[in-house]
């Protein structure tokens, strides 16, 4: 019953699948993140077909949410940002979702995994890169440059430039660490709570407070289910506008 | 907790303060449609449009600079720790799978990953130095912001 508390990140096969050599089987990570962008679709269809005027709650919620990352992306970015409303909104709703059912207990947490996020900050990244040369073409480069003379300037140039590469790195790291760290922690408090009750006697009448700190930290999971989803989401915000305005903004 | 939750919350109903144009959008074109002609009925001596224009523009640049600033990430204390730590950690990954790649093309395997670790590390060191640069400046602003209790009575102020 005391499992070790990494094996609730285990991915595990399902259907195996095996064509020309390549594992590509259907693993409970595929499987949960199909059901968070099913329940992430339904979230933001189902409340608002009817589309009343005075919104029920559910209406509220999914209209709120599309108000938000708006927001957030009109803030950060302008109004060319708006362009890649539906990629950060996409990102923005499967992160929310993916984080809070994974706060389902016995569910599987996909944004632990750093295959997810990496592969989701890659996107992000990419159409950085994409937008920013399509936009500006060869003066896109010029995010590396800075205003100095050229032995300063050479050198900077080499350290923004790891900075740019660094930037997919620290996005997925954070994002990755934050989901691992939180339900390693809650794993490792619900293995106190079986030990001491296993172990009898006053250490079991212990085993409440264990108990009392995984409510506490649950709470706190949530909080940060949200804002993770929130962090990547601005960051990603962040990262387009400077690839749409350039140095302006210094 | 409480704090962080009402400033995440605060952030939701900005869209009526956004810029015109973005309001309009949402609006609909039946509202912008009826603004213009209600515009042109008054018939009023318009200042020339190109310096209008330029003025909003760049009323949008600062607003939209002053708000970015404001939606960044509120922060807990585990937050920063892990904030730095990645900041730091990604810079050194970058660098030395920079060098890495390198060296597979030239063929010198130590040397660029050498090289290119303590860029790296450089790199990662300055971003973490604008990092707390940002939160420092984000932590003074709240403390600004927040209301002081009035030590002298406000009639001897004017």
């Amino acid at each position: 019953m005391a499992a070790s508390p990494m094996e609730q990140f285990e991915v595990v096969p399902l259907i195996p699948i095996h064509i020309g050599g390549f594992d590509i089987s259907f693993t409970n990570q595929a499987l949960w993140m199909c059901i968070a962008v099913v329940a992430a679709s339904l979230f933001l269809t189902l409340p608002v077909a009817r589309g009343r005027l005075v919104p029920t709650r559910m209406q509220s919620m999914a209209e709120l949410s599309y108000q938000f990352v708006a927001d957030m992306l009109h803030m950060t970015s302008g109004e060319e940002g708006l362009v890649f409303f539906p990629l950060i909104f996409t990102v923005f709703m499967f992160i929310l979702t993916a984080n809070f059912m994974g706060l389902i207990p016995g569910s599987f947490t996909v944004t632990s995994q750093i295959a997810v996020t990496f592969a989701l900050t890659a996107l992000v990244i990419l159409t950085v890169i994409v937008s920013g040369f399509a936009r500006h073409g060869l003066r896109f480069l010029k995010l590396f440059v800075l205003d100095a003379p050229i032995y300063i300037a050479a050198p900077m140039a080499l350290l923004e430039f790891i900075a740019f590469c660094a930037r997919p790195i620290s996005l997925s790291l954070r994002l990755f660490a934050n989901m691992l760290a939180g339900h390693t922690m809650l794993q490792v408090m619900a293995g106190f709570v079986v030990a001491l009750i296993g172990a009898g006697g006053v250490l079991s009448a212990l085993s409440i407070a264990p108990m009392l700190l995984i409510i506490g930290l649950g709470a706190l999971e949530i909080l940060v289910a949200f804002l993770q989803a929130y962090v990547f989401a601005i960051l990603s915000c962040i990262y387009l506008s400077e690839a749409l305005h350039l140095h302006e903004h210094h | 907790m409480l704090g962080i939750t009402s400033a995440m919350l605060d952030t939701i109903p900005i869209a009526s303060y956004g810029p015109p144009a973005f309001a309009a959008s949402h609006e609909g074109p039946h509202r912008e449609s009826l603004r213009r002609r209600s515009s042109g009925a008054l018939n009023l001596p318009s200042p020339d449009n190109g310096d209008l224009r330029d003025l909003g523009e760049r009323i949008d640049e600062v607003r939209r600079r002053e708000e970015s600033r404001k939606l960044r990430p509120p922060a807990t204390p585990a937050g920063i720790v892990l904030r730095f730590g990645t900041e730091l950690l990604a810079a050194i990954i970058a660098g030395v799978a920079i060098g890495w790649g390198l060296d597979w093309v030239f063929g010198t395997r130590p040397v660029f990953i050498l090289v290119m670790f303590f860029f790296g590390a450089a790199a990662g060191i300055r971003n973490v130095i604008a990092l707390a640069k940002e939160i420092n400046e984000q932590a003074m602003r709240d403390l600004a912001g927040k209301p002081v209790p009035p030590t002298v009575a406000d009639d001897e102020e004017d």
